[in-house]
């Protein structure tokens, strides 16, 4: 039986502190540094977090998608633990960003929702998410649902570029990206790096605990034996 | 200001909320291994089975 993969304490603190740090800079960078801007004032400040957590939920499906992939190349429930943890954190994000984008619409366009190819590609994703963790919640043996949710995830995969170019491809509401002030831009930088920071910490605690059930799974079957 | 104050704050609810869910996931981990390990004590302690004794 395999160990789960631990960091050193040493390296694990510095990664700790370090992101730390970077969620501090993040904060002070978008609630001090950023300027305000002239049309939309203070609720810009809400593009710092929809941006972030957009693009942690893009990031999220494609670990999805690899870990998925790599699970049907290998049969090892190792990757489906990532893709599981990934998707968890992905669906949170993917939520995030349709609320965060929601309240900036409101602000902006005076709608809280509109079918905009941008808009509704999301939404397709995060209705993606949701059938991949329904599905693996209705199977219970692991490599059924690895395989069912690995499947689902390739072809979910379908939808990314769609969110990524829907407004490069399509005429719609949702700006492309938008010109900015260097600052503002060092902003969203840092901010995007932070919140990367953070859910990817999440992911990974997360595959460790899925790791740990399926030992202690095993044990508990080579005990009642 | 308040769209602003709102959306920091569903964000921060939202993290907050799966890390308490992790935590509890933990402790659920934790109890399970301690009673894994009690009850492996127990048959230790409880010495080997008839069949092989004889």
């Amino acid at each position: 039986m395999e160990r789960p993969l631990r960091l050193p304490a040493a390296v694990a603190a510095a990664l700790h502190v370090s992101l730390a740090g970077l969620l501090a800079a993040a904060v002070l960078a978008i609630f001090v540094f950023a300027p305000t801007e002239e049309t939309m004032g203070l609720t810009l400040r809400i593009l710092y977090l929809h941006v972030s957590v957009a693009w942690a939920g893009l990031a999220c499906f494609l670990l999805v998608a690899g870990a998925g992939a790599l699970y049907l190349l290998r049969r090892d429930l190792r990757w489906d633990h990532w893709a599981a943890a990934a998707a968890e954190v992905g669906w949170l994000c993917s939520t995030l960003t349709l609320i965060t984008g929601s309240l900036w619409a409101h602000a902006a366009w005076n709608t809280w929702w509109t079918w905009d190819p941008r808009l509704t590609a999301t939404a397709v994703l995060w209705a993606v998410y949701c059938a991949y963790l329904i599905l693996r919640s209705g199977l219970e043996d692991p490599h059924r649902r690895a395989r069912a949710g690995a499947v689902l995830a390739v072809i979910g995969l379908i939808d990314l570029p769609m969110v990524a170019m829907a407004t490069r491809w399509f005429r719609g509401i949702h700006p492309p990206s938008p010109q900015m002030e260097p600052a503002m831009r060092l902003a969203l930088l840092l901010s995007a790096l932070a919140f990367t920071g953070l859910f990817g910490l999440l992911v990974a605690c997360r595959r460790r605990q899925l790791q740990l059930q399926e030992m202690l799974l095993r044990l508990e079957q080579d005990s009642d034996v | 200001m308040e769209t602003l104050i709102a959306a920091y704050l569903v964000a921060l609810v939202a993290i907050v909320l799966y890390v308490a869910r992790l935590g509890a996931e933990q402790q659920r981990i934790r109890r399970t291994l301690e009673s894994l390990q009690s009850q492996h004590e127990n048959a230790d302690s409880a010495g080997p089975p008839a069949s092989k004794a004889a």
